[in-house]
């Protein structure tokens, strides 16, 4: 999957990997050790911000309905 | 403000689903989603996780509205809340609740444009389920294919599937 910068792609499948394996073999086993991805989210971000910063996508700066809703449902996910 | 929501059960357990959920695109149902980009991620105290995503689609806007600048965005705003609950009943299975409130700014929508609103959200919804099982379809598969391959190797099933992960 392709990131919203061309030049960002490549490290967001890093990321991506980094963070999809983090995800399954520790935070859904209740392992509470830190995130090791951290320093590849900055980098990855950066380079979204600068990708982001001539025309930020106007939702953006909306607050999301839903966040004022809180679910009803704890322990589940909401995306 | 109109107010759509259904609810969908899912053959599988919670655990894969959410982890197909992080991974749903690209997926063959949902073409105009040309990128994913994580905007913030964080873990709070209460060890619930936070992802902040932007998804990128391109749908293709006909000519004659791109020459008379006519921007929807303006007018239509869809809220969509998709919630995977493992179920209260069968904890190999999960539940699926998606709700949806569409806002139209200015304009009095009439009944029917809304009812055809609600249509698209829905039939959107069951393209939505039918990736999701096209990717837990696809992690299970190359689990198996890992297991036979592994020869030995003591790997739970969630460990394969971050590791085929990183083989792509």
């Amino acid at each position: 999957m392709n990131s919203v910068g061309e030049a960002c792609t490549d490290m967001k499948r890093e990321y991506d990997q980094c963070f999809n394996r983090w995800f399954a073999e520790k935070f859904l086993k209740g392992d509470g050790s830190g995130d090791p991805c951290t320093d590849l989210f900055k980098r990855y971000q950066q380079c979204v911000q600068v990708s982001l910063a001539p025309d930020p996508p106007r939702r953006l700066l909306q607050p999301a309905l839903f966040s004022a809703i809180p679910p009803k449902l704890p322990g589940c996910l909401s995306i | 403000m109109k107010i759509w929501s259904s609810e969908h059960v899912l053959e599988h357990p919670w655990e894969m689903v959410t982890t197909a959920a992080m991974q749903k695109y690209p997926n063959p149902m949902n073409p105009r989603v040309v990128g994913v980009d994580v905007l913030d991620r964080h873990v709070d105290p209460s060890r619930k996780l936070h992802s902040h995503r932007l998804l990128s689609t391109e749908w293709g806007l006909p000519s004659i509205v791109k020459s008379t600048n006519i921007s929807f965005t303006n007018m239509v705003s869809v809220d969509e809340r998709l919630t995977y609950k493992q179920h209260p009943q069968d904890p190999e299975k999960t539940v699926l609740t998606q709700e949806a409130i569409i806002t139209v700014k200015a304009v009095s929508l009439s009944s029917y444009l809304e009812g055809l609103m609600a249509s698209s959200i829905s039939s959107n919804a069951n393209k939505g389920r039918e990736a999701m099982e096209w990717v837990i379809h696809k992690l299970n598969t190359k689990i198996e294919d890992l297991a036979v391959s592994a020869r030995g190797s003591i790997r739970t099933p969630m460990a394969a599937a971050a590791a085929l992960v990183e083989k792509k």
